[in-house]
């Protein structure tokens, strides 16, 4: 095969696992939209997140924040250094709380298929001995079908994401979008196509990390499929047994 | 059985219950004329209030408190008998636990379960009182029972709880609201390295207080409706009650907002857990209960305290 064949090839895988992602600097708040393309009806996994440091007090830490939770299938996972432990708590109705235990200064807490809806959260804890702050990464995988002719779509609430750079991998391709960056650095700012050897960024990052926001934020995709809703916790509805029963799951696992 | 399984089977199954075979019963929960089992125990827990319907009674358990024994501790108790037994001879009995022992309350409990042997002799008093003391046993769920040594009619029954040991809670005795309450639990000191739940909830004394219980039956299981209330909340089990996180759900939506739930697993015999409170919940007293839970031994501890929001 002659090479341009080849580079025609390799074009056209690249373009059927591409996604794009508006817009590229977004203020706090504002949506993120994916779209991208696969194969028809594949079902593409996306990963995204944030880091942030939260500063330490008194030997402790503590955040809070609301966050809208999209439908399954999803995985959320919390990793905070430099601590001791990490309490870990969801306010449904009541609060409800589970602390983990850290093992070598970090703490992790990993859950699937967290059922959809607006969640307030606290995280607190006891930091290290001399730790002046708690680094704390957040990623939130998804999966997002694509139509017939293989085109889909996300969208990302980033209202309670922190100011910085949030990461977005699925299908090869990995971007990088700065959040809440002044409309001076936003004229300069250009959204990273960085490719799948930068998936990394997700995984142990440590540039960049976001200054830990002002209490009521949201962090995390919705609304991933097209036909797809979220619910809304706050009420009290029989619909909502199952949110309230995958919380519990969440919180109390299986 | 999961911790929380476990303190909602609790609630809901800690209800002392009165057995009687040949014996009227009384339509109030007048204690001198009663027959009734009251347990005595330093580590007790609050009661909701519980009621029994049947073609035959319609009354309201009379206490306030339910103790928790550790395994070996002597289970101590008195049976108030009605003023017609006095001089009589009873044994009492400690037999294992039987859900249809218990709601089959006008039957005599399964012999095959005692593990009292013949029963422990006890002479009633000219009320138809008397003391009685039990030697303890393992960790588990009993029903202690009364029967009149004559005629093996049983007096009296009461479900009592046998944990492995006792656990110890450690908080501060007020908390601001909105502030997060640190409560430390000590577990008995055990061989080996295994893991632990440990869980506490926190609700307001007022709003504890007005927890109900309600079993009403016919003749046969299918035909019991259990009712579980608190406050203005209500809900209703028919049939024999399933433990399922479906139950946990609804009962978990029955707790006003000005409750926590917290929890951990760990191998520690010492775990902190915190409870999240709200600046707008109630100022008042709180009904703080813990319990530890271990999936090999099964219920370590139940302990129950209280607390003062500011």
């Amino acid at each position: 095969m002659k090479p341009t064949i080849w580079f025609l090839v390799l074009a056209l895988i690249s373009l059927a696992s591409a996604f794009e992602v508006s817009p590229a600097n977004p203020s706090p708040g504002e949506e993120i939209f994916i779209e991208g393309t696969a194969d028809p009806n594949e079902e593409v996994n996306l990963r995204s997140g944030f880091q942030m440091d939260l500063p330490v007090a008194g030997g402790k830490y503590e955040y809070e924040t609301r966050v809208e939770i999209p439908q399954k299938p999803n995985r959320f996972t919390v990793t905070a250094q430099n601590v001791k432990d990490l309490n870990a708590g969801v306010k449904m109705v009541i609060w409800i709380t589970k602390r983990f235990e850290a093992s070598g200064g970090v703490a992790t807490i990993s859950q699937a298929n967290v059922p959809p809806g607006r969640y307030s959260l606290k995280m607190s804890g006891e930091a290290l001995p001399g730790a002046s702050v708690v680094p704390v990464k957040v990623i939130a995988e998804t999966a997002v079908k694509a139509d017939s002719s293989g085109r889909y779509s996300l969208a990302i609430d980033t209202s309670g994401i922190p100011a910085g750079d949030y990461s977005i991998e699925g299908d090869g391709d990995s971007k990088t979008v700065r959040i809440g960056v002044p409309a001076k650095e936003k004229k300069d700012a250009s959204m990273e196509s960085e490719g799948s050897q930068n998936s990394k960024d997700l995984q142990d990052s440590k540039d960049s990390p976001a200054k830990a926001p002002e209490k009521e934020s949201v962090a995390s995709p919705k609304g991933t499929a097209k036909d797809e809703t979220v619910s809304d916790s706050s009420e009290k509805s029989s619909e909502n047994k199952g949110f309230i029963g995958g919380v519990m799951e969440l919180i109390w696992g299986r | 059985m999961r911790l929380q399984i476990l303190l909602i089977t609790l609630l809901c199954l800690c209800s002392a219950v009165q057995a009687q075979e040949n014996v009227s019963v009384p339509s109030d929960s007048d204690l001198t004329e009663g027959s009734w089992i009251g347990l005595e125990g330093n580590n007790t827990i609050q009661m909701p209030s519980t009621s029994f319907v049947s073609p035959e009674a319609n009354w309201t358990y009379p206490f306030q408190f339910f103790p928790i024994y550790a395994e070996n501790q002597t289970i101590s108790g008195s049976f108030l008998g009605p003023a017609d037994l006095a001089g009589r001879e009873a044994r009492v009995f400690i037999s294992n636990f039987s859900i249809l022992d218990l709601l089959s309350t006008f039957k005599v409990p399964d012999r095959g379960t005692t593990v009292a042997g013949m029963g422990e002799p006890i002479s009633l008093n000219i009320t138809g009182d008397a003391h009685f003391a039990l030697d303890g046993g393992p960790g588990g769920l009993y029903i202690i029972s009364v029967e009149d040594s004559l005629n093996s009619t049983v007096l009296a029954t009461t479900p009592a709880l046998v944990a492995k040991g006792e656990i110890a809670m450690d908080f501060s005795p007020e908390v601001a609201a909105g502030d997060m309450l640190q409560l430390t639990i000590e577990t008995p000191s055990e061989r080996g390295n295994e893991s632990k739940t440990y869980g506490a909830i926190m609700i307001s004394s007022q709003d504890y207080a007005t927890a109900r219980l309600g079993l009403a039956v016919n003749d046969t299981e299918e035909s019991l409706v259990t009712t579980i209330a608190l406050g203005n909340s209500s809900m209703q089990i028919q049939g024999m009650p399933g433990i399922s996180m479906d139950l946990l759900m609804k009962i978990l939506y029955m707790l006003p907002q000005n409750s926590a739930i917290a929890m951990q697993e760990s191998a520690e015999q010492n775990v902190d857990l915190y409870l999240f409170t709200d600046p707008s919940w109630a100022k008042g007293k709180y009904i703080l209960t813990s319990a530890v839970y271990s999936p090999k031994k099964g219920l370590i501890g139940l302990r129950q305290g209280t607390i003062e929001v500011v």
